[in-house]
């Protein structure tokens, strides 16, 4: 028989599926500034904020959510060559696929989309957008001013990427989504509903504020970095419980293997 | 498995090294507050140490007081007299302190030698010098016999009391003052050692003096004083009022003005 830290820890492992999405307060208010932000006559919206903040999840979700009932197509990971992102936008804008000998021409694009305006309006969620070529954003800025077509682009928070930002679309951006750190009882919400959700009330009740407290201390309130260090507590609670149960306390969270974790991630050292 | 043993390994020594620093802390905070305590607790002596002279000087006449009281009553109880002439002499040398303290102003010294031959005095002698004494009353004003008597005893007292010279001879004190001079360039020496020549009628020296002082600082009145009454003594009156006249019609002092007359009417 596994040991039942070993689904715990799975939980943790760094997704942006559907289902590891956690509705917090801070994220869903985000997520209703975005989702009416598209109702409106918007070129393009702009999510930015330091990695592990929870951007990519916000666009996961809305694209999950709005799938159903308008055009929306979301690119999770970022294309780098000009060609392949050109193809990729008429592939989902005409659903049609191109061969791979044939290249899409830019202008042709445009005058596509310019013939769109008014029937049709497409969404296009572009994450990692920090790594796209400056003359790739020129491009999306030229589609976008088409208004057939709506960017929401997540950017990291830096101060090159704040300028790109500035730079490229600061006419065109009405509306910025800044994402920041879970405050220490968001982060509590965040891994005790994590936990709840896959049906661990029992380890989730053990943890005590103390524990959130020490938890939010080395995380910072990084969904990433907490992600990371609730994988590795778990993963040490599993050798414990296979192998030296005895231990292992029933009736509170290990002080000491929160430690240890710590220790295991450089947080701390010894 | 191994890298658990191993994580283990590293906590329980991270474990002892907080230990260890927490212990750190709070001795050293138990430390300091041991420290701030003890220093509150001494706060008193410690301000006292600071403070002025003057209070020190109290502090020991006081001290010097009590310790007369006490080498006093410890010597009582020494000699073998009844109880009853012990009961005696104590009155006596409680009024005989009563009367030194009502009667004369105080000196902060006591002359040992003296309380302790008058200690050893049989006690009907002693009877015999203080039976014309009078008794402090408690009323401020005493009688024309009383006050008369007083006198009297205060005369006898005095001469019996060992003299205190202060002064030293003024040979030496020349040369301390000379010395003194030297170290400190001070304009007061100066004039000090003008002052002592001109006391001991060594006049060219005075007049010396006198001008060191003027050079040091030119508005002494008293320096431009010495220096005039010496020029005068050595027969140089004219210079000398010239030298006054000059002064005071820059200063207008009275005082130069009062021994200009003086020196101009030959009556100094």
């Amino acid at each position: 028989m596994s040991s039942q830290y070993r689904a715990l820890k799975d939980i943790f492992i760094d997704s942006v599926e559907r289902d590891a999405y956690v509705d917090l307060e801070s994220a869903s208010y985000n997520y209703k500034i975005l989702e009416s932000g598209l109702e409106k006559p918007l070129k393009m919206l702009l999510v930015f904020g330091k990695p592990g903040t929870g951007k990519s999840m916000l666009l996961n979700k809305l694209y999950h959510n709005l799938k159903e009932s308008r055009e929306i197509h979301y690119f999770e990971a970022p294309i780098l060559s000009e060609k392949e992102f050109l193809r990729r936008i008429i592939e989902s804008i005409s659903a049609q696929q191109i061969p791979h000998n044939m290249k899409v021409n830019f202008d042709g694009l445009l005058k596509y989309c310019q013939k769109l305006k008014g029937h049709r309006e497409i969404v296009f969620l572009l994450d990692e957008c920090q790594l796209y070529s400056e003359s790739l954003m020129e491009k999306i800025r030229l589609l976008s001013d088409t208004r057939a077509v709506k960017f929401v682009i997540t950017l990291h928070k830096t101060d090159n990427e704040e300028i790109i930002a500035k730079e490229h679309f600061k006419t065109r951006i009405w509306e910025v989504i800044e994402m920041t750190n879970a405050n220490e009882y968001d982060l509590e919400l965040y891994i005790t509903k994590k936990m709840i959700k896959k049906g661990f009330m029992e380890v989730a009740n053990k943890l005590r504020k103390k524990d959130f407290k020490y938890i939010h201390a080395h995380t910072l309130g990084n969904f990433r970095e907490t992600n990371k260090y609730l994988y590795t507590i778990f993963d040490i609670y599993e050798y414990y419980d296979e192998l030296e149960p005895h231990k292992l306390s029933t009736k509170k969270f290990s002080k000491k293997i929160l430690e240890m974790a710590a220790l295991r991630l450089g947080y701390i050292h010894g | 498995m191994d890298e658990i043993r191993k994580l283990e390994q590293q906590w329980t020594r991270y474990k002892a090294r907080k230990i260890i620093s927490l212990l750190l802390f709070i001795s050293i905070f138990y430390a300091l507050g041991a420290g701030g305590y003890y220093t509150f607790l001494n706060w008193n002596s410690l301000n006292g140490f600071f403070s002025k002279k003057v209070g020190l000087e109290e502090s020991n006449r006081s001290t010097l007081y009590k310790k007369s009281i006490a080498s006093k009553e410890d010597f009582k109880k020494d000699t073998n007299t009844s109880i009853k002439k012990e009961t005696v002499e104590k009155a006596e040398y409680t009024e005989s302190i009563v009367e030194e303290l009502s009667l004369k102003p105080v000196i902060p010294i006591i002359d040992m030698e003296k309380e302790k031959a008058r200690s050893y005095k049989p006690v009907v002698h002693k009877e015999k010098i203080h039976s014309k004494r009078v008794k402090a009353k408690p009323s401020t004003y005493l009688t024309v016999q009383e006050l008369s008597k007083v006198r009297k005893d205060d005369e006898r007292d005095t001469t019996r009391l060992k003299r205190i010279h202060l002064g030293s001879s003024s040979k030496n004190y020349i040369e301390t003052m000379k010395n003194k001079f030297s170290k400190s360039k001070n304009s007061r020496d100066a004039l000090l050692l003008a002052k002592a020549f001109y006391r001991k009628r060594n006049y060219k020296e005075s007049e010396i003096w006198a001008l060191e002082a003027n050079k040091l600082d030119s508005n002494l009145d008293e320096s431009w004083i010495i220096f005039a009454q010496s020029k005068a003594k050595l027969r140089k009156k004219s210079e000398a009022i010239n030298i006054l006249a000059m002064y005071y019609k820059r200063t207008k002092s009275p005082k130069v003005k009062a021994v200009l007359e003086k020196i101009k009417m030959g009556k100094f």
